[in-house]
């Protein structure tokens, strides 16, 4: 699986760093930065719900 | 207290067709005064998607979920200056940065984002428990307490006092102005409490810029863009006071309204108290229920929005309780569930004008609930009195007089 982050959409909600820490980092303003873009298979499921919850729908994975 | 409706009168213009005018006064219908959420939804019923509502001057209703992100998110059709229904009284500068619109805004929300990530709140979560559990000494062998006086408003103003530096000692004339600011009769006396805090942030200012402390204040004092070039003492100024005033009525609201729920409902304390793990998801779930600021936007240029004629300077009602319960994002809505995998409620806003302080008002919700729960037996509402709530930008409930077994 792999994530992606528009930072054109992204406004740092930081609902995706709150649910999938290990995937999703901040940046100095909280806004996301993929710290783990190819999610490894024991955290997909987290990664998939942090995308899910994207009140700004920034977030995508690009393959399962 | 004088109507709000005698002082702004009603009012339908021509490019409002009849069929889309539907009455709802948002800050004195006796069912918002009894219970907020449940009248933005039951005023409703039967209204068009976007209605036209002649109380207050006028304004659009939008509630519709797709609609409300739209609007929240079109920043060049839909302004946030100036903000606010009716528009009482016009301020000397907008508000910063909220009443600010890109591309000036983004310099001002940049320079305030950095105190207010999620990383940055936690390092306040320690000294958040501590006054939580200090609060929640003073009353919890008393079994009860007025839970504003005691918990509701005090503690954020607490939280913010030590973000901005300033002493606990100031927390009863925070609280005052607050009152008088956004719940005083008459609006004379909520312009004399907005005119006490200038003064108050006006005396304090010199000396925070000639020694900018490690604070909130100290933060924007020291803040640089890429050219070199800090913010003017108006623009600090400004700042400050929005900072003062933007999580001093929510997050006590916020907190009021989501301690009625749970007192009023004892079996879903219960759930916490078994499972204090699921209070992150519960306090995400009483955000959407509960939702408190209602915001506002005013109509940049004419425009035709989801085919409905609108006018330059028409004011638009965002209802965000009502998006958080459409059955298109939320098709169980109006239950309040503590399970679930995805909550995307706007009670924050959306776009470039989200609340910035979320994660603050987040961390704290989380911090008081499970002190609460840890500390605090099983509560409901005292007997007696009737609860009355406010309606307005800001719902909540104006006394939440709590009781337990005694802790002995």
């Amino acid at each position: 699986m792999k994530v992606t982050v528009d930072r054109k959409v992204c406004t740092g909600h930081a609902r995706c760093m709150d649910i999938c820490p290990e995937v999703f980092g901040s940046d100095e303003i909280g806004y996301c930065v993929i710290a783990n873009p190819d999610v490894p298979v024991e955290l997909q499921e987290s990664a998939a719900r942090a995308v899910a919850n994207c009140p700004e729908g920034a977030l995508r994975i690009e393959q399962e | 207290m004088p109507s709000l409706r005698d002082i702004v009168p009603d009012r339908v213009p021509d490019h409002v067709p009849p069929q889309l005018v539907w009455p709802f006064d948002l800050h004195e219908d006796p069912l918002i005064r009894s219970d907020p959420h449940l009248a933005f939804d039951q005023l409703t019923r039967g209204a068009p998607d976007i209605f036209w509502s002649p109380h207050y001057g006028g304004f659009w209703f939008v509630r519709k979920i797709d609609d409300v992100r739209d609007v929240l998110r079109d920043w060049e059709t839909f302004t946030n200056f100036p903000i606010g229904i009716p528009l009482i009284q016009g301020r000397p500068r907008p508000l910063i940065p909220e009443e600010i619109d890109p591309p000036a805004h983004t310099r001002y929300r940049n320079a305030m984002a950095p105190m207010f990530t999620p990383q940055a709140v936690k390092r306040r979560e320690a000294e958040i428990r501590t006054l939580t559990v200090s609060l929640i000494d003073a009353f919890v062998a008393k079994g009860g307490c007025d839970f504003h006086k005691a918990f509701g408003h005090r503690l954020p103003v607490q939280v913010f006092l030590r973000l901005a530096g300033l002493p606990l000692e100031d927390t009863q004339k925070m609280l005052d102005w607050e009152f008088q600011l956004f719940r005083a009769p008459t609006l004379e006396a909520r312009g004399q409490a907005g005119m006490e805090i200038g003064q108050y942030i006006g005396a304090l200012l010199p000396s925070r810029m000639a020694a900018p402390g490690d604070d909130l204040i100290g933060h924007l004092v020291r803040w640089r863009d890429e050219s070199g070039a800090g913010f003017t003492p108006e623009e600090l100024f400004d700042m400050v006071f929005m900072l003062f005033v933007a999580g001093l009525d929510t997050v006590p609201n916020a907190l009021g309204m989501s301690w009625k729920f749970l007192a009023q409902n004892a079996e879903r304390q219960r759930e916490l108290r078994a499972n204090p793990s699921l209070i992150p998801d519960a306090v995400e779930e009483l955000l959407r229920t509960t939702a408190v600021v209602q915001t506002s936007r005013r109509v940049r240029n004419d425009c035709t929005f989801r085919g409905v004629r609108m006018a330059a300077g028409d004011a638009i009602l965002v209802a965000q309780t009502l998006a958080n319960r459409d059955a298109k994002e939320f098709p169980d809505g109006h239950q309040v569930r503590f399970d679930r995998k995805v909550n995307l409620h706007l009670t924050f806003g959306l776009g470039t004008h989200r609340c910035i302080g979320s994660h603050l008002a987040r961390l704290e919700m989380i911090v008081a609930l499970q002190e609460w729960v840890a500390r605090v037996p099983e509560f409901r509402v005292a007997e007696g009195r009737k609860l009355e709530t406010y309606g307005g930008h800001s719902l909540g409930v104006a006394h939440l007089p709590l009781a337990w077994e005694a802790v002995r």
